[in-house]
């Protein structure tokens, strides 16, 4: 009988399958991939501060502070890493029992604790980590930084940690700020600039649990399906920011308005594999092993990522002791005017698009900042020697659809080694 | 010198984090947690929502007499299925709006009001059925699906229909609609799944949530990648099918803890609606059960895993009703000696005998390695409930595990050797290679001995 069933079943049902000859182009809709460094200034003070910010931040998000401060500042290197969903896993006394083990090197407790923590991120996209390497200069007007970042998204299409896939993402980016300060007087000044980023950038498609039962299960070479068999999409663009900053009573008072990410379209193609990806720059660069599945033809595409009006007012009275700085943004505004016309609109929502931030210095050494984003708080502090600095902050975001839907956290440290004040 | 500060860095997380106790994490991730509010106070726009609630109420009409009448037709029922979809992407949509379905569609209905819409809605139900003269291959297939859903939903009406029910009614007649129309069944069949998923109790079950997927994967594979003392056995399987199980059982029972009838007629109803969704989804591919499936390409819908779990649930709770409705002696035709005929008295028995120890199972089964963590009144009923769950491994012919475990060998002998219940079977084959291919899980059919094949997974169950 089992027989019979498995040839009806054959009969019934068996047919032949036409191979695609090329690698199809992945995207995710749910993640927004424009490129930005991590500022953790920014992010302690609610993500706002665009009238604010410091000359270097300046370059990836007003980079009329680039002539409105002038001077000069440098990065010999600064580096900054990102965890995100870490109050879950805080509370959670067993996840933190594995976390301690793990530390001490009980390589055993790395599975229960990854378990934990990919069921810890739910349904939807979130983020798991992001890691920032970055240099820059500023002289007088021009500045240029050049940044490399991971992060590592995580999307699940599901409820369970069964659908749950990881998505790392590479940009290596080279940026050229100019800003210029027009008018400079003690009552009204007017600055103006404008940056452009060069981005290549690389995502793979996400790794999920066909790809980690494989692995896990000895059926396929971690290296060689990362490195070979699983798709890679990568591509550039040239995004650009613009800003204008008028400063009042002696730049106490400062009002900005920026364009972010205006020509964020990147030319993508896909790849079979990483391995293929970097072949493509440079033939040859690493061997293609003999057993791994051919390669496919890349398919072109175009990776649009969205583009922002941003409007900030920050007010820094001069006092030397503790150096306040209150900040408010109006953020991605152009959206905002597009939802007036829609039955949905509220004008509470008004406030979604409001980012609220402090910072006391005491001496211009030890900084304390506090902030608002779209109603989810952040904290942050700050240590300013002369030539090094170091961040941090930890805050909530909302990742979801809803206000309320899925906030998430995030917890930041950045060092610094360099010269910006 | 990069490498020397990212090592300062890690080092100085590791610090942070490593120099507290676990209680202390505790209480910092409370003052973590007590941040996540949003000061703002603004509640989530739900338009959205009472969109949804509006489209199945105006479906309902009272006249001035009081007299209630039912009429979905087919462009309200598209509207219904699509307003539901509307909020799937907002957990906080979803939710408000999965509570207002549970609500009666009229609150205060009199005893005439109600009974006009069950009858109604019935009427409704059955106005749906399709002739399947002249139709032959998969679209014959899947109006039988869909007439046997029809069916199960028309004898399913609970005396007080919620909106739930009415939506429901709405969804089966989109697919209806969809066959008779010959349109593209599989967008019809996923926007059925995904409007099930938020009107349905059992669309919510998630077999594959909070499952010890490490330990399953080692168990599969016969590599221990759980910890040492994660003891391997039937424990690492009762994570998964523990919580499932809870989640069954609260579908049946009512607030005092029992077996409720007219939960489970809806439960079955549900059942119905969500397998024929998916076999019409599946109905639209060629899968090759001989070929390895990862070697085989569909045009992806976004299937994820969890629906398989959903699936397999809705086919084996479907099933065992209709044979067991069918006739009783289904089962004794099959085994004479098989211990109950009837699906439901068998459910309701064992459910109202074994609920506290149910629903507690997922907390409870790390207590069976030792009987003195359990008082000596309760351990005997937990070991026959982890037994019943663990698919009768018990061989106390007295203990309730055993009569499931003769239950579900009845099963397997009826799908064996019942001619009615192999066309089900292709169409669960059917289904778990499309859910497999298009959420990308193919290679589950390659662990242990398996080849990679749908004829290697069928070959493996047969043993």
């Amino acid at each position: 009988m089992k027989k019979t069933i498995i040839t009806i079943l054959m009969v019934l049902v068996a047919c032949t399958f036409v191979f695609a000859d090329k690698e199809p182009a992945v995207e995710y809709k749910d993640i927004n991939f424009a490129f930005q460094p991590t500022l953790s200034r920014y992010d302690a003070m609610g993500q706002s501060g665009l009238a604010s910010t410091t000359r270097m931040d300046s370059f990836y998000t007003n980079p009329s502070i680039n002539g409105f401060k002038g001077g000069f500042a440098i990065r010999v290197v600064d580096v900054s890493a990102t965890f995100y969903n870490i109050q879950k896993l805080v509370s959670d006394k067993e996840a933190m029992a594995n976390f301690n083990a793990l530390i001490k090197g009980d390589s055993q407790a790395a599975v229960p604790f990854a378990t934990k923590y990919l069921e810890n991120l739910g349904s939807g996209r979130n983020m798991i980590a992001k890691f920032d390497l970055g240099v820059g200069l500023k002289i007088g007007i021009l500045g240029f930084g050049t940044n490399v970042q991971v992060k590592l998204h995580a999307l699940n299409k599901g409820t369970s940690v069964a659908s749950q896939s990881i998505i790392p993402e590479v940009n290596v980016a080279q940026t050229v700020a100019l800003g210029l300060k027009f008018l400079d007087s003690d009552v009204l000044s007017l600055s103006a600039g404008v940056s452009v980023h060069g981005v290549y950038k690389a995502y793979f498609k996400g790794i999920g649990g066909n790809k980690i039962i494989s692995m896990v299960s000895g059926e396929s070479d971690p290296q060689k399906t990362l490195l070979w068999d699983t798709p890679v999409m990568g591509g550039y663009a040239l995004p650009v920011d613009v800003g204008v900053t008028i400063g009042l009573v002696k730049d106490q008072l400062t009002i900005s308005a920026t364009v972010n990410n205006l020509n964020g379209k990147y030319k993508m193609k896909s790849y079979s594999g990483a391995g293929y990806l970097v072949n493509s720059f440079s033939e040859g660069a690493i061997k293609v092993p003999e057993d791994v599945p051919e390669k496919k033809d890349s398919t072109d595409f175009e990776l649009e990522t969205p583009w922002t009006l941003n409007f900030g007012v920050a007010f820094a009275p001069d006092i030397s002791v503790i150096q306040p700085v209150v900040t408010a943004d109006l953020i991605d505004m152009y959206q905002l005017v597009k939802s007036f016309n829609k039955d949905t609109f509220r004008a509470s929502d008004l406030l979604l698009h409001l980012n609220l931030g402090a910072e006391l210095g005491l001496l211009n050494i030890v900084k304390v900042r506090a902030g608002v984003n779209r109603g989810f708080m952040s904290v942050g502090a700050g240590i300013w020697l002369p030539f090094a600095q170091i961040d941090a902050s930890y805050g909530w975001q909302e990742f979801g659809v809803e206000l309320g839907d899925k906030p998430v956290d995030a917890l930041t440290v950045k060092v610094t080694l360099g010269y910006d004040k | 010198m990069k490498k020397i500060l990212f090592g300062l860095l890690v080092v100085a997380l590791l610090l942070c984090v490593t120099a507290c106790s676990e209680d202390q994490y505790a209480k910092l991730g409370e003052l973590m947690g007590k941040m996540s509010g949003n000061v703002y106070g603004i509640k989530p726009n739900m338009q959205d929502v009472d969109a949804a609630n509006e489209k199945v109420e105006d479906t309902v009409k009272t006249d001035k007499s009081g007299k209630v009448t039912v009429e979905i037709k087919s462009e309200d029922a598209k509207a219904i299925v699509d307003s539901v979809i509307a909020v799937q992407d907002s957990t906080t949509k979803t939710e408000a709006l999965q509570e207002s379905l549970n609500e009666p569609i009229i609150k205060d209905a009199t005893p005439e009001q109600k009974t006009a819409l069950r009858d109604g809605l019935k009427e409704q139900a059955e106005d749906c059925r399709i002739d399947t003269s002249g139709y032959t291959g998969a679209r014959l297939e899947i109006a039988k699906a869909v007439n046997q859903a029809i069916d199960a939903v028309a004898d399913g009406i609970s005396a007080d229909p919620t909106k739930g029910e009415l939506a429901t009614v709405a969804v089966l007649k989109t697919l209806a609609d969809a066959v008779v129309g010959g349109v593209e069944y599989a967008d019809a069949g996923l926007a059925a799944v995904s409007a099930l998923k938020i009107t349905t109790d059992v669309g919510k079950i998630d077999v594959f949530a909070n499952a010890d997927i490490s330990a399953l994967i080692g168990k599969l594979t016969g590599k221990d990648i759980a910890r040492d003392d994660d003891d391997p056995g039937i424990k690492d399987y009762l994570p998964i099918m523990s919580k499932s199980a809870t989640e069954v059982i609260k579908c049946i029972t009512n607030s005092e803890k029992k077996f409720d009838e007219a939960k489970y007629a809806r439960f079955i109803l549900e059942c119905n609606a969500i397998k024929a969704s998916y076999e019409m989804i599946a109905r639209s591919y060629d899968i090759s059960f001989t070929e390895r499936l990862d070697k085989q390409t569909i045009n992806g819908k976004g299937l994820v895993i969890e629906e398989l779990g959903r699936y397999v649930i809705a086919a084996v709770f479907t099933e065992l009703d209709r044979i067991s409705k069918a006739g009783e002696a289904i089962w004794k035709s099959i085994d004479p000696t098989a211990p109950v005929n009837n699906l439901m008295t068998f459910i309701g028995t064992y459910v109202d005998a074994n609920y506290d120890n149910l629903t507690d199972l997922a907390d409870n089964y790390d207590k069976l390695d030792d009987p003195t963590k359990v008082s000596s009144e309760s351990y005997p009923a937990l070991q026959s409930a982890v037994a019943a769950l663990a698919f009768g491994i018990g061989d106390d012919p007295t203990a309730i595990g055993y009569d499931f475990s003769r239950l579900l060998d009845s099963f397997k002998k009826a799908l064996k050797d019942s001619g009615s219940l192999q066309p089900t079977a292709i169409a669960a084959f059917q289904v778990t290679g499309v859910i497999l291919l298009d959420s990308e899980y193919t290679s589950l059919l390659s662990l242990g001995d398996m080849d990679g094949t749908l004829a290697g997974l069928l070959k493996k169950i047969s043993e």
